[in-house]
């Protein structure tokens, strides 16, 4: 079953006097099924937060039909089911961010007790249970999208809709947003998400669409499309230089083209991910030095 | 609802909104007490401040919340809730009526403690003197008799002068006699006579003159009552006002963008404080009025405006009609205000609550509709 559906989606602007027309969506046909993670890609102005908005029901499409979750888009019950993390995280700077969790759960009208325990748990879920109690004024960019990332989880939506959920996050928070939407996706939500940032895109997604120009130029499934059938890559362990080299000559043997041999190189994100684990198991010079100078007054 | 009351408050609150309160609060307070010389000046200037103050705060709480939150975007966080959109523009407009309602309650109750502090004003609560009807009771030369009911201590007699056949001129102040004890006013200020005998007596008259008792101005007062109590009792009919004005400011706000809103919050307050003012102004001028009643048209028996003199033309009256029809619609804020009557010492109680609550629940019901409906149709300016 899909969670969302759309057909002949199109949006366009117009100015106040009708001077100019801007086509922002023309003649989309998208299908998200359920339980997936989908990335809608593309450069500015390809027409994905247009696209976003109209799914959310926040802007009446000028022609085509949205179906989210079985009904028309904007729903009151869709909009119970839905979750949604805005590009900008657009809170009450005056707010906690615990206040904030608790408003968004009256707004959904969850009571009390289900929405203390909830908003406690996502908190600790999104490592932001030590500064519950500032203000959302006083975060940095990264600490306001987990809240923002939180409200939007909330209300234990069926479809989380998020546009660039991970911008403003250090690669720490990036690969954290990124475990937790897979853990949300394995419990069967749906994820529709936009993303300039391709390699998150890859890394989470089941599927994307590829708009350009307010058209879908291209989509399917991630592992499809990104799929070589032209090349083959085989892992192996260390081999020497003798072995190698009679490895080539049976290849050749076989009629088959060895295009490049070497040494895979790890990802930046794997590597700076490891470094600051290996860091924290391991205390630095510095707080042994504390931690001796403690032993020895003591 | 509840979600957009509880945010509107939270963020008066810790936008510094509490100390605001208080230091206006304090200015208030010391106005009250020793703004003027008399207590019944002080009266007035420190409920005169509160008032305008409440009002201005009114229209801050009602229009910025949801203006504030379009121009931040954050209304995305409400319209993609399940909250509808008439119950977002009532919890915002209602959290800034109570806020603006408790502003001005707290304004005006400083104004009265202020007054408190400096002597207060002898207030009594009043009935229409017994015996007498509503209508003028005239006190000719040789005086009246006045049936005074039991338990009533005081006259308190609103004085006008007629002039009866060939009488010229008005003297400037009549003086009454009462159980041999003689009481002078100006003409037109009402007087307090202490109840000791049933017979009033004019004294200054000249001949043809009569001293008229306005009926609905005759009053016996009967008891003491307490002048805070009477104070506090008559705020409840500015900050009431003060709620519906901001309920209104925050329709605006949600029907029309930014600087829009902004001017149709504004003129509503100039409109609602002005309206008496305004109303008095497209009146035909009084020889217009009397040529009206002795002729029933003009001099050249059509309308033609300033070419006869004194009467007015079609147009001139189609333009007050219309403009009297519009003001019809724009509640007049003085009414609710009955700080004239706390100052003569008059109980007021809730008389100005009274008249406002009607016009308070008609700003709510707008705010649900009308807000509504701005509210899901701005979502994403």
């Amino acid at each position: 079953m899909e969670a969302i559906a759309t057909q002949g989606l199109e949006r366009t602007y117009r100015s106040r006097w009708g001077r100019s027309t801007v086509h922002a969506v023309r003649g989309l046909d998208l299908t998200v099924p359920s339980g997936t993670v989908f990335g809608l890609l593309g450069p500015n102005g390809s027409g994905k937060t247009t696209t976003i908005m109209m799914v959310l029901g926040l802007l009446p499409p000028t022609a085509g039909q949205v179906s989210v979750l079985g009904r028309p888009a904007g729903h009151r019950a869709t909009r119970k089911q839905t979750g949604f993390l805005p590009e900008e995280t657009y809170l009450y700077e005056f707010l906690s961010g615990e206040e904030t969790l608790h408003l968004v759960g009256r707004l959904h009208g969850m009571p009390r007790k289900q929405r203390v325990l909830r908003v406690e748990e996502l908190l600790k879920r999104t490592k932001m249970w030590e500064a519950r109690k500032r203000r959302l004024g006083t975060y940095s960019k990264g600490m306001a999208r987990r809240i923002g990332l939180a409200q939007a989880l909330l209300a234990e939506p069926d479809l989380l809709v998020l546009d660039e959920p991970t911008s403003g996050l250090d690669p720490i928070g990036n690969r954290e947003v990124k475990d937790l939407l897979r853990e949300v996706a394995s419990a069967g939500v749906t994820v529709l998400l936009s993303s300039h940032l391709l390699a998150d895109v890859a890394d989470v997604c089941d599927q994307i669409a590829i708009l350009h120009r307010g058209r879908k130029i291209l989509s399917g499934s991630v592992n499809d499309l990104l799929a070589d059938a032209d090349r083959l890559v085989w892992e192996t362990g260390e081999a020497s230089d003798e072995a190698q080299e009679k490895i080539r000559a049976a290849m050749r043997a076989e009629g088959v083209e060895v295009h490049d041999v070497g040494r895979p190189t790890t990802s930046l994100e794997r590597l700076f991910l490891d470094v600051l684990a290996r860091d924290q198991e391991s205390p630095n010079q510095e707080d042994a030095d504390q931690n001796d100078g403690r032993g020895a007054s003591s | 609802m509840g979600a957009a009351l509880r945010l509107r408050l939270a963020e008066a609150s810790r936008r510094g909104g509490l100390y605001l309160l208080l230091g206006g609060s304090v200015l208030v307070f010391f106005v009250a007490a020793f703004g003027d010389d008399t207590i019944s000046g002080r009266l007035a200037l420190g409920t005169d401040l509160a008032v305008v103050a409440g009002y201005l705060a009114a229209v801050f709480f009602g229009a910025l919340p949801l203006a504030s939150d379009r121009e931040t975007k954050r209304n995305l966080l409400s319209a993609t809730s399940p909250v509808p959109p008439a119950g977002w523009a009532l919890g915002s407009a209602a959290g800034g009526a109570l806020l603006a309602g408790g502003v001005t309650l707290a304004f005006l109750v400083a104004a009265i403690l202020g007054t408190a502090a400096a002597g207060g004003v002898d207030t009594h609560e009043s009935k229409p003197l017994g015996g007498f009807t509503e209508s003028t009771l005239w006190i000719p030369r040789a005086g009246v008799a006045v049936q005074v009911k039991p338990g009533v201590h005081r006259l308190r007699l609103a004085l006008r002068v007629a002039p009866v056949a060939e009488y010229e001129g008005t003297p400037g102040h009549v003086t009454l006699e009462a159980g041999g004890v003689e009481y002078s006013t100006p003409v037109g200020r009402p007087l307090d006579i202490p109840v000791k005998t049933g017979r009033i007596v004019l004294k200054n008259a000249t001949e043809g003159l009569h001293v008229g008792l306005v009926g609905g101005e005759t009053r016996a007062l009967r008891e003491s009552r307490s002048f805070v109590a009477n104070g506090l009792l008559a705020s409840f009919g500015p900050a009431l006002g003060a709620a519906a004005l901001a309920a209104a400011a925050s329709t605006a706000s949600a029907l029309f963008a930014g600087p829009v809103a902004a001017f149709l919050a504004a003129m509503l307050l100039f409109l609602a404080s002005t309206k008496g003012f305004l109303l008095a102004a497209i009146q035909p001028s009084p020889a217009q009025q009397a040529q009206t009643a002795a002729t029933g048209h003009d001099d050249n028996g059509h309308a033609h405006g300033k070419a006869g003199g004194e009467t007015e033309g079609t147009g001139r009256k189609l333009a007050r009609g219309m403009v009297g029809t519009a003001l019809a619609t724009v509640p007049n804020l003085h009414e609710f205000d009955t700080f004239d009557e706390v100052a003569a010492g008059e109980w007021s109680g809730v008389n100005g609550a009274t008249t406002a609550l009607p016009t308070l629940l008609v700003a709510f019901v707008l705010a649900g509709a009308a807000g509504g409906y701005g509210v899901s149709k701005r979502r994403l300016e």
